[in-house]
C-alpha cells in the first residue's frame, strides 16, 4: 500500500508540476489544480501501474490521495478472485 | 520613417483617434455602424478630408505631399489600420489612377488631377471587364477616333471602385482592333468637365467585405472624350500599367498590414480580458504562440513591403520582379495570420456586436488583398518569365549588395522616378544579392540566424539551378504548378533577405537590431518555403517576441517596423 | 451500388431541386435568408415534414437513429445545401445528445415525442464569462422544495429563443467548489417555465450562419422538478464529455456538407471561366489546386465515416477519435475554402455576380463548425491528454477485427456500447496501420509505407510529451495537429482495403485513385519524402472529377438526389 501511495503521490506531482514532497495526501487535488482533464490522464496512469481496470472519473469521486487509495484497495481486491 | 511624414502620421493619428475610446472622433462603433449599413464612413472621409489626405496622392512636383512612396504606405496604413474601406474607397482608387497618370501624363493633364486630388475629389481606376478579369490584354472597352480631335468610348467596364462618384477616370481601352498589347491604351476621362452623353452608371454590387465600398460599373455607349485624353502615346497602356503597377502591388500588403496589426490588438484585448481554466488566456502558451507568430508574420511582410517601396526609388530598374513578389507573399501570410487570429478570438469573433466585433470586419475587407489587383498567381506569372533572366544574371554571378537606406527606416532615398521603372527586368537583383552580405553577417553575430541564412543562399542558388530547366510553356498562364512554384520560392527568398537586411542595418535598434526576431521570422518563411531547418527553432524566438508584443501593447505602439506611438 | 443511407437520400430527393427558386429549400432563399438575417423557418418545417427529426431520435425511442454513419450524412446531405439551415436544424440532436446518454426511460421517451413531433431543442453550456473551461460553469441550480431553483445566464446558444426545450449544464454543488462532481444536467422544459424566471435574450448578430437563432437564456429561480435532472446529481460534467463525442463526430457532417458545396461552386466555375484563352480549368495550375481540393475532400470524408462507424465498434476509443475528427475535418475544410475562394476570386466576394453569393455565403457559414461543441485548441488539448496512451501501446492485433468492421462501410453495426471518458487503448487505427498497408501493392504500397514511417516517428514523439491542460507547448499541439494527418490518412487506408474488391470499378476507387490521392496529400502535410512525381494524383483527381463529379468514397446513390 505504501508503494502504491508513493506511486500515486509522485503521479499528481508529475501533473501538477510541483515537488512530491509538498504534496499532502489529504488535500484535495481539484483545488490545487489537478483539472477534470487530467484526473482523467492519472486515472489511466494508475491502470497501467495496477493492471485493473478503474471507473475512469475515479479520481473525480475520490478528490484526495487519501480516498483515491481507499477506493483502489477495494477496486485491487475485486479485481483478484 | 522620415522626419516630416513623422509628423504627418501623427497629426492623422490625433485626428482620427483611438478607435477604441468610446469619445474618439473616429470610433470602431461608428465604422461598424457604417459597414452594417452598407456605406462609405461619412465621419471617416470628413476627417480624412479635413487632413487633405487627396494630397498624398499627388507629386510634390504638382503641389502635393507625395515625396516618398514608403511614407505614404505609412500613412495609408493608418487608414487602413482603422477602416480598409476608407483605406481602398477613400484613397487607394484614386492612388492607383493617380500613379498612371504621373507615369504618363502630359504636364497638363497632371496639373488636372492633381487640382483635382488637392480638392478632394476622387479619381478612378477603370480597368476591369467582368469576361476578362485578370487578363487585360484581352479588354474590349474600345476608343475609336471621332471625328478628327475626339475618342468615342463603347463597352461595360464593372464592378470598378468609385466609379460613380469620381470627377476623373482612368480607363483602359482598346484604341486599335489589333490584337496584341500595342492596341490598348489607358484614357483619362476628365467626367467632370464632360457632358454626360454617353455614359451611364450601373448599379452597386454589394460584396461581403468592404461592404461600404461604392464598387459599381460605368456603360460607355458612344461617350466622347477629346482625343488628347489618351495617356502616353497610344498603344502603350499596358506598358504604362506594367511600370505603375509596382507601386501598387507593393502597396497592397503594405497597407493592408495594418489590418493585421488591429486584428493583433483586437486579440490582445481578448486574450488579457478573457478567463480561462482560473487566469487569462493570455498566458496560455499555445495562445502566446499564436500571437507571437502573428507578430512575426507582420513583421515579415512589412520588411519585405517596405524594402520594395525603398527601392522602388533607389533600384527603380530592379523592383518589376520584387513589386510581383510582394503582393503574391504578402498578401496571403496576412489572410493566413488573420486566419489563425480568428481561432484564438473564437466565439467572440464570430459576433458582430461587443468587444472585439472589429475583427469580424476587418477579415472580411482584408479578402481583396488577395485577390484584388491582380490573382496572385498572376503575379507569379509576371515573375515567372523573368526568373531565368535574374538566375543568369545576377544569382549566379558575383553578388552585388543592396543601399542600406533600402532597409533602414527614415534614410535619405533618391527621388521617385517613373521614368526610370522598367516594364521588365535587366537582370540586376541586388536585393537578393544583398542576401549574401548579410549571411555573412550573421556568421559572427547568432549561430541561429548564421544556419538560417545559410538554407537561403542554398535555396537561391538551388532556383539558379531551377531556373535553367524552366520550359517556354512554362513562363505563361499554362505554367506547370512546379514551375510556379519556383517564383513562389523566390518570393520566400525575398522576403528572407528583407527581414536580414533589416537586422543588419537596424543593428543599433534594440528590437530590430536584435537577432531574435530575424531568427523568428526567417525560421517561419523556411518552413513556410520547405528548406531543411530545425522545427524547434520556433520555441526558442516566440517568447521573446510576445514579450515585444505585449510591451508595444501595452504602450500603445504599432505592431509594425516602425513601432510608432498611438493616440491614447 | 445501392445507397447506405437511403433516408438522407430520400429526404433530399423529396425537397426538389437547390436550384430552382421557386422551392421553398432554394440557393436563392437560401442567400435572402442570409442578407435579411432571417430564420429559415418554412425550411426547417419542411425538413420536420420530411422526417429529419427522427434521424436524431434512437430507434429504441421510436425514432430512427441506429447508425452513427447516416447521422453525420444526413447533416452532410443538408449542409451541402445550406449550413445555416443544418446547424439551425441539427442542434436538436446536440440538445438531445445527453439524454440519449444518460437520461431515465421517462425522460427519454418525453424527450422522443418532443423531438419527433419537431420541437427543437437547445443545449446550453457556454455561459458569457466561462467557454470551454466548463469546470467554471456559473449557472447556478439550488435545491429547493420539490426540486431545484435555477439561475444563471447561457449565451451564445443555438436555438435559445425558438427551441421549447433546453439541455442545461449548472452548478448544484457549494460555488466555491470547483471539482467535476459540482455540476449537473437539466432538461428544461421552456414552455412551462412560469413569467418572470425565464427571459430569452436578444438574437446576436453573427459573422456567418446570419440567419440562424443565436441568442441566449436568462433564468430567474426558475422552477425545476426532480424529473428535470438527466443523470445524478453531480455527473453533469461526465455525461457532457460523453456526449460531446458523438455530437463532435456529427459536425464533420456539416463540414463534408460545406466542402461538396464550395466543391461543386470551384468546379463549375473552372470549367466555364475563359481566361487567357482557354478555360481555367485547362490550366495546369488551376487543375492541380483543382485535385489538391478533391484529396482534401476525401480525405476528411473518409476519417468522418470511419470515425462515425467506429463509434459502434471501438466505442472506448471514441474520446480521442472524436476530439482527433473534430480538430482535423473543419480545419482542413477550412483551407479548401480557402484555397477556393482564391481561385473565385472576386465572385468569392461578391454575392450577386454568381451562384448567389453561394462561395461567401458558405466561408462564412463554414468558420463556426471549428468553434462550437468544442474548439480546436480544446480538442487538441484532450488529445495532447492522450499522448501517452498513443505512445504506449503494442500493435493492437485484438483490435483489427473492430477496425475492419469500421472501415467496411457496408456492413451493418452493432449499437454503440459504453462510451468511455479516456481512450485506454489509444488509437487502434494507427496500432493496426502496418498490418493495413500489407494489403496494398503498387504505387499505393509505396505511399502507404511511407505513412507507416511518419506515423512510427510521431509515436516516439509522442512518448515525450508531458500531459498538462495549463501550461501545454505549442508544440504538444503541433505535434497534434501533425497526428491528426496521420489518423485521417490511416482511417482512409483502413477504409481503402475493406471496400476496394467491390468498389475497383467505381472511377474514384479504380486504381486505389482516391487513397493515392489523400496520402499524397498528407504525406506532404507531414514533411515525408514523396515518391516523384506523386503529386500528379491530383491533376487524375481533378481529372476523375471530369467523369465522375461528386468526389465521395460512397456509392454514386448516396450523393444524388439533388
Ligand atoms: C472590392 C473590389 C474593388 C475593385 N476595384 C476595382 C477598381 O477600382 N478598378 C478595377 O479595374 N477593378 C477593380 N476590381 C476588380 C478586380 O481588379 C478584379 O476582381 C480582379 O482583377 C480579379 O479578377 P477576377 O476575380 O475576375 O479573377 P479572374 O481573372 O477570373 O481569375 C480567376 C482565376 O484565374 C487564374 N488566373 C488569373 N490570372 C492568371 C494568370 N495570369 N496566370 C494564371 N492564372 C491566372 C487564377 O487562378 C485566378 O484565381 C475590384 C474588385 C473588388 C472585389
Ligand atoms: C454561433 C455560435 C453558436 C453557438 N452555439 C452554442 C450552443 O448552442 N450551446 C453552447 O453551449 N455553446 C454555443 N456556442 C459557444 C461555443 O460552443 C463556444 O464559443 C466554444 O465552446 C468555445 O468557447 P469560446 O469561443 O468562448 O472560447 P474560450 O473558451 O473563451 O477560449 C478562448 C480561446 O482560448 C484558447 N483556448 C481555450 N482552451 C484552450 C486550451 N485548453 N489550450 C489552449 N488554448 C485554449 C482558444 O484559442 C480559444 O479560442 C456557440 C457559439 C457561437 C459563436
Amino acid at each position: 500500500m505504501n508503494a502504491l501511495r508513493t506511486y500515486v503521490t509522485e503521479r499528481v506531482a508529475y501533473y501538477l508540476e510541483r515537488d512530491a514532497a509538498t504534496i499532502e495526501t489529504d488535500m484535495s487535488l481539484p483545488d490545487h489544480g489537478l483539472d477534470s482533464v487530467l484526473a482523467l490522464a492519472l486515472c489511466g496512469d494508475i491502470e497501467d501501474h495496477l493492471g485493473v481496470r478503474l471507473d475512469p472519473t475515479a479520481v473525480w469521486d475520490y478528490p484526495t490521495i487519501d480516498a483515491l487509495l481507499t477506493y483502489l484497495s477495494g477496486a485491487v481486491a475485486e479485481a483478484k478472485p | 520613417m522620415t522626419a516630416t511624414v513623422t509628423t504627418r502620421v501623427d497629426r492623422l493619428e490625433q485626428l482620427l483617434g483611438d478607435p477604441w475610446q468610446p469619445d474618439a472622433p473616429l470610433t470602431n462603433d461608428v465604422i461598424l455602424a457604417a459597414d452594417e449599413r452598407s456605406e462609405m464612413s461619412t465621419r471617416g472621409e470628413e476627417l480624412l478630408d479635413e487632413f487633405g489626405f487627396g494630397a498624398e496622392f499627388v507629386p510634390v512636383a504638382y503641389g502635393g505631399r507625395l515625396d516618398r512612396l514608403d511614407d505614404f504606405l505609412t500613412l495609408s496604413r493608418a487608414v487602413w489600420r482603422r477602416d480598409p474601406t476608407l483605406g481602398l474607397g477613400h484613397g487607394f482608387a484614386s492612388f492607383i489612377a493617380g500613379v498612371n497618370i504621373w507615369a504618363a501624363g502630359t504636364p497638363g493633364q497632371c496639373r488636372r488631377a492633381a487640382g483635382l486630388l488637392l480638392g478632394n475629389a476622387k479619381l478612378s481606376s477603370v480597368y476591369h471587364e467582368l469576361e476578362h478579369g485578370n487578363d487585360f490584354s484581352r479588354i474590349e472597352v474600345s476608343a475609336r477616333p471621332h471625328g478628327p480631335d475626339h475618342l468615342a468610348l463603347h463597352g461595360r467596364k464593372a464592378i470598378i471602385t468609385n466609379v460613380g462618384r469620381a470627377s476623373a477616370l482612368v480607363v483602359l481601352a482598346r484604341t486599335s482592333a489589333e490584337p496584341g498589347s500595342r492596341s490598348i491604351s489607358q484614357i483619362l476621362v476628365d467626367r467632370a468637365a464632360l457632358p454626360a452623353d454617353g455614359i451611364t452608371d450601373l448599379p452597386r454590387y454589394p460584396t461581403v467585405g468592404m461592404r461600404g465600398l461604392m464598387l459599381a460599373g460605368v456603360d460607355f455607349d458612344g461617350y466622347r472624350v477629346p482625343a488628347g485624353a489618351v495617356l502616353g502615346e497610344p498603344g502603350r497602356g499596358i506598358e504604362v500599367a506594367l511600370r505603375s503597377f509596382q507601386l501598387t502591388r507593393t502597396a497592397m500588403p503594405a497597407m493592408a498590414a495594418g489590418v493585421l496589426d488591429t486584428g493583433l490588438r483586437a486579440t490582445m484585448r481578448f486574450t488579457g480580458d478573457r478567463r480561462l481554466y482560473g487566469r487569462p488566456v493570455a498566458s496560455l502558451p499555445a495562445v502566446q504562440a499564436e500571437l507571437a507568430d502573428a507578430f512575426t508574420d507582420l513583421l515579415i511582410v512589412d520588411a519585405l513591403a517596405m524594402s520594395t517601396a525603398r527601392a522602388i526609388h533607389a533600384l527603380p530598374e530592379e523592383t518589376v520582379v520584387a513589386a510581383s513578389a510582394t503582393k503574391f507573399l504578402g498578401s496571403r501570410r496576412l489572410l493566413d495570420a488573420m486566419n489563425r487570429l480568428s481561432r484564438v478570438l473564437g466565439a467572440h469573433f464570430y459576433v458582430r456586436d461587443g468587444e472585439y466585433a472589429i475583427f469580424q470586419k476587418l477579415l472580411r475587407d482584408l479578402a481583396p488583398a488577395g485577390f484584388g489587383h491582380a490573382a496572385r498567381v498572376a503575379c507569379l506569372v509576371t515573375m515567372l518569365p523573368q526568373l531565368p533572366i535574374l538566375a543568369r544574371r545576377a544569382w549566379a554571378n558575383p553578388p552585388v549588395d543592396a543601399p542600406a537606406a533600402i532597409y533602414r527606416r527614415g534614410a535619405d532615398l533618391p527621388p521617385l522616378s517613373f521614368d526610370a521603372l522598367a516594364v521588365r527586368t535587366k537582370g540586376g537583383d541586388s536585393l537578393t544579392g544583398a542576401l549574401h552580405a548579410a549571411a555573412e553577417a550573421t556568421a559572427v553575430a547568432d549561430p541561429r540566424l548564421h544556419r538560417l541564412a545559410t538554407a537561403f543562399v542554398a535555396e537561391l542558388a538551388a532556383l539558379t539551378e531551377s531556373c535553367a530547366t524552366l520550359e517556354p510553356r512554362d513562363l505563361g498562364p499554362a505554367a506547370q504548378p512546379e514551375a510556379l512554384a519556383v517564383a513562389s520560392r523566390y518570393a520566400t527568398v525575398l522576403a528572407a533577405s528583407a527581414c536580414l537586411n533589416v537586422w543588419r542595418h537596424e543593428r543599433d535598434d534594440p528590437f530590430l537590431g536584435d537577432p531574435t526576431w530575424a531568427v523568428a521570422a526567417l525560421h517561419r518563411l523556411a518552413r513556410a518555403g520547405r528548406l531543411p531547418v530545425d522545427p524547434g527553432l520556433a520555441a526558442t524566438c516566440r517568447p521573446a517576441l510576445y514579450i515585444e508584443l505585449a510591451a508595444r501593447f501595452a504602450g500603445h505602439r504599432t505592431f509594425d517596423l516602425a513601432d510608432r506611438p498611438l493616440p491614447v | 451500388m445501392t445507397a447506405l443511407f437511403p433516408d438522407a437520400a430520400a429526404i433530399v430527393s423529396a425537397l426538389g431541386s437547390f436550384l430552382d427558386p421557386d422551392n421553398t429549400f432554394s440557393r436563392t432563399e437560401c442567400a435572402r435568408l442570409d442578407v435579411e438575417e432571417e430564420f429559415p423557418a418554412a425550411i426547417c418545417r419542411d425538413l420536420d415534414r420530411l422526417g429529419l427529426p427522427a434521424q436524431y431520435v434512437p430507434v429504441a425511442q421510436g425514432g430512427r437513429l441506429h447508425d452513427h454513419a447516416a447521422l453525420v450524412h444526413v447533416v452532410r446531405r443538408i449542409s451541402r445545401r445550406d449550413l445555416t439551415v443544418a446547424v439551425a436544424h441539427a442542434k436538436t440532436f446536440l440538445g438531445a445528445a445527453c439524454v440519449w446518454v444518460t437520461g431515465s426511460a421517462g425522460q427519454r421517451a418525453r424527450l422522443a415525442g418532443d423531438v419527433l413531433a419537431g420541437v427543437p431543442v437547445a443545449w446550453g453550456l457556454t455561459e458569457p464569462d466561462h467557454g470551454s473551461d466548463l469546470v467554471a460553469t456559473g449557472f447556478a441550480a439550488e435545491r429547493a422544495p420539490g426540486g431545484y431553483r435555477l439561475t444563471g445566464v447561457k449565451w451564445p446558444i443555438n436555438n435559445a429563443t425558438r427551441g421549447g426545450l433546453m439541455c442545461v449544464l449548472a452548478r448544484t454543488g457549494e460555488t466555491a467548489e470547483r471539482g467535476p462532481r459540482a455540476l449537473s444536467l437539466f432538461l428544461l422544459d421552456k414552455r412551462t417555465l412560469p413569467p418572470g424566471t425565464i427571459e430569452c435574450l436578444p438574437k446576436t448578430p453573427t459573422h456567418g450562419i446570419r440567419g440562424a437563432d443565436i441568442s441566449g437564456l436568462r433564468l430567474s429561480g426558475a422552477p425545476a422538478g426532480p424529473d428535470a435532472l438527466v443523470g445524478e446529481p453531480g455527473t453533469g460534467l461526465d455525461t457532457v464529455l460523453r456526449a460531446l463525442q458523438l455530437t463532435r463526430v456529427m459536425c464533420t457532417g456539416l463540414s463534408l456538407g460545406a466542402a461538396d458545396q464550395a466543391l461543386q461552386l470551384i468546379h463549375e466555375y473552372v470549367r466555364e471561366r475563359f481566361l487567357y484563352q482557354r478555360l481555367l480549368i485547362e490550366m495546369p495550375h488551376v487543375r492541380r489546386t483543382l485535385g489538391e481540393c478533391c484529396a482534401r475532400l476525401l480525405l476528411a470524408e473518409a476519417v468522418s465515416m470511419f470515425a462515425s462507424r467506429s463509434a459502434h465498434t471501438l466505442t472506448g476509443e471514441l474520446a480521442v477519435t472524436s476530439a482527433l475528427v473534430k480538430a482535423f475535418v473543419p480545419a482542413v475544410v477550412d483551407e479548401l475554402i480557402s484555397v477556393g475562394a482564391e481561385v473565385l476570386g472576386a465572385r468569392a466576394f461578391l454575392t450577386t455576380v454568381y451562384a448567389d453569393g453561394a462561395f461567401a455565403k458558405l466561408e462564412r457559414d463554414h468558420r463556426i463548425v471549428a468553434i462550437f461543441d468544442g474548439n480546436m485548441a480544446v480538442n487538441r488539448n484532450a488529445v495532447v491528454n492522450h499522448l501517452p496512451a498513443l505512445a504506449r501501446y503494442g500493435d493492437g492485433a485484438e483490435f483489427a477485427a473492430a477496425v475492419r468492421h469500421a472501415a467496411t462501410l457496408d456492413r451493418p453495426l452493432p449499437p454503440i456500447g459504453e462510451l468511455s471518458l479516456r481512450s485506454r487503448t489509444g488509437t487502434s487505427v494507427l496500432r493496426t496501420l502496418p498490418s493495413a498497408v500489407a494489403e496494398l501493392r503498387g504505387p499505393a504500397r509505396e505511399l502507404g509505407d511511407a505513412l507507416v514511417t511518419v506515423a512510427e516517428r510521431l509515436r516516439t514523439e509522442a512518448g515525450r510529451v508531458r500531459p498538462s491542460v495549463r501550461d501545454v507547448p505549442a508544440e504538444a499541439f503541433e505535434l497534434v495537429e501533425r497526428y491528426e494527418w496521420a489518423f485521417a490518412a490511416a482511417a482512409a487506408v483502413h477504409v481503402a482495403v475493406a471496400n476496394r474488391d467491390r468498389r475497383s470499378t467505381e472511377p474514384w476507387w479504380c486504381d486505389d485513385r482516391w487513397l493515392r490521392g489523400v496520402l499524397t496529400l498528407a504525406l506532404d502535410r507531414l514533411r515525408a519524402p514523396l515518391p516523384a512525381g506523386a503529386e500528379q494524383v491530383f491533376d487524375e483527381l481533378a481529372g476523375t472529377l471530369t467523369i465522375a463529379e461528386r468526389p465521395s468514397i460512397l456509392p454514386a446513390a448516396d450523393m444524388e438526389g439533388e
